[in-house]
């Protein structure tokens, strides 16, 4: 049952971001609902079911959508990675620490993408302009919508609200 | 009671600090070798390519998925854009066209299939047009999400003749060139892209110069640079149409791409002028990669 919540979750994500935000023109400053999913999903479950899906996710969307190979797949395993930094550390019921985790996962991908187009030769016009109209609200977005998706996520996949876990006093 | 707790917690708390530790141990593995091995990807997957067999083969199962997701999402996106519809005449439009459904939905089938008719009809006259022999019609199925890069995946590929670097057009004019085929889909790098550069034509003056995507954050996304015009470039004027110059052999020439909306008069800047694409990039569905023909320079 979690694992087809999961499965559902994750197409919601891709249609939000891949089909959905591109089809209403709302590109740049749409969140990465994506990141956001799996931030949630590594602060809940930690890095081993996370970082897997997050990259082979990302992967599959980067053959079927975008330029190359690793655009969407790293940037997914990090925020998994970073949002996994901090499973069991914190009370699920705190919301703060995965939107916070997830803005700074969505800034950092920004970033990758724009060195990964510098570094092509690509042009780029207005970095501040770049940097106040797009990166900064898709960061600021992609943590509301991870603090919306954390409360959804933590009522079906949480295992164990407490910050010690009484299975390892077992 | 308590004194037995206590006795068993620093045990347990050294347990769990050495479960913790070989954990995150192994998670830092994996997760290295999982950013090595996709570190080793980007760098074989960039530039223009030939599909290999993992993509050909992922590529070729998300098609018709992506196909039947691409007609869902175009519902969804419409129903929003109604939703947000608010003058009179959107709500009376909306309102004949809920009827109008209602009524009879064969009829708003057969209005689709003639409009999709008359796209193709158009996309066929441009082509003829511009002195292309033989194109491959093809329908767009994805596109990438992230503003960095405009890339679209279409529904057809190497099956049907279409190869790396061939042009791709619309009833409007150029859109991009093929960035990567696989058997039944490849993906197109639209001409707006931050790294694709088209060399281009006054179709006025003639004068020949290079047009380059551009990503920019305010005002038109689609907006593009105009570089490398004559150093005595006073004609040029808001309005002036570009057309490809085929130089070069990447695109046929004669193809329109755009006109100039500003012109650049500081000698300091690089750039020459602005110009705005004709093709509508948020709206495209049917396409023509160009497999043969078209005048080069």
């Amino acid at each position: 049952m979690r694992k087809l919540l999961l499965a559902l979750f994750v197409l919601a994500a891709v249609l939000f971001d891949y089909l959905l935000f591109p089809g209403l023109g709302l590109d740049r400053v749409a969140p990465s609902v994506m990141i956001a999913l799996f931030v949630s999903l590594a602060v809940l479950r930690g890095a081993l079911p996370a970082v897997p899906i997050a990259a082979a996710v990302g992967l599959i969307l980067d053959i079927g959508f975008n330029r190359f190979v690793g655009m969407s797949a790293i940037p997914y395993l990090i925020a998994a990675l970073a949002g996994a930094l901090f499973y069991k550390r914190f009370y699920a019921d705190n919301i703060i620490i995965p939107a916070v985790t997830a803005a700074t996962a969505a800034f950092a991908k920004e970033l990758f993408l724009l060195a990964s187009l510098l570094l092509s030769g690509g042009r780029v016009s207005g970095f501040f302009a770049l940097f106040a109209l797009h990166m900064l609200p898709v960061s600021l977005l992609t943590g509301a919508a991870c603090a919306l998706i954390h409360l959804l996520l933590k009522r079906y996949l949480l295992r164990s609200s407490f910050r010690l876990d009484i299975d390892y006093l077992r | 009671m308590e004194i037995c707790v206590r006795s068993i917690l620093p045990s347990a708390g050294n347990g769990i600090a050495m479960r913790r530790s070989a954990s995150n141990k192994k998670t830092l593995i994996i997760t290295a070798l999982s950013a090595a091995l996709l570190l080793a990807l980007v760098i074989l997957s960039a530039g223009a390519k030939r599909a290999n067999f993992f993509e050909n083969a992922a590529g070729t199962v998300l098609t018709p998925v992506q196909r039947v997701a691409s007609s869902v999402s175009g519902a969804i996106s419409a129903f929003f854009r109604n939703l947000f519809n608010t003058t009179d005449a959107d709500i009376e439009n909306a309102r004949l066209r809920s009827e109008l459904a209602l009524k009879d939905r064969s009829l708003i089938e057969m209005d689709e299939l003639r409009r999709e008719n008359e796209r193709l009809r158009e996309l066929l006259g441009f082509a003829r047009s511009a002195g292309i022999e033989q194109g491959v019609t093809a329908r767009v199925i994805g596109r990438s999400s992230e503003i960095h890069y405009r890339t679209f995946t279409l529904d057809a590929g190497s099956s049907s003749g279409i190869d790396l670097n061939m042009p791709v057009i619309c009833a409007e004019g150029l859109v991009g060139i093929v960035s990567e085929v696989g058997s039944g889909w490849c993906k197109v790098t639209a001409v707006v892209d931050p790294t694709v550069a088209v060399p281009v034509m006054v179709e006025r003056t003639r004068d020949t110069c290079m047009a380059h995507g551009v990503l920019n954050a305010s005002g038109d996304k689609n907006r593009m640079e105009l570089y490398y015009l004559p150093a005595d470039r006073s004609d040029l004027v808001p309005g002036d149409v570009l057309i490809t110059s085929g130089i070069g052999g990447a695109y046929p020439k004669g193809i329109r791409l755009g006109t100039v909306t500003e012109v650049m008069t500081s000698e300091k800047s690089s750039i020459n002028a602005y110009l705005s694409p004709f093709v509508d990039f948020a709206h495209l569905e049917e396409l023509m990669v160009v497999t043969r023909g078209g005048e080069t320079g």
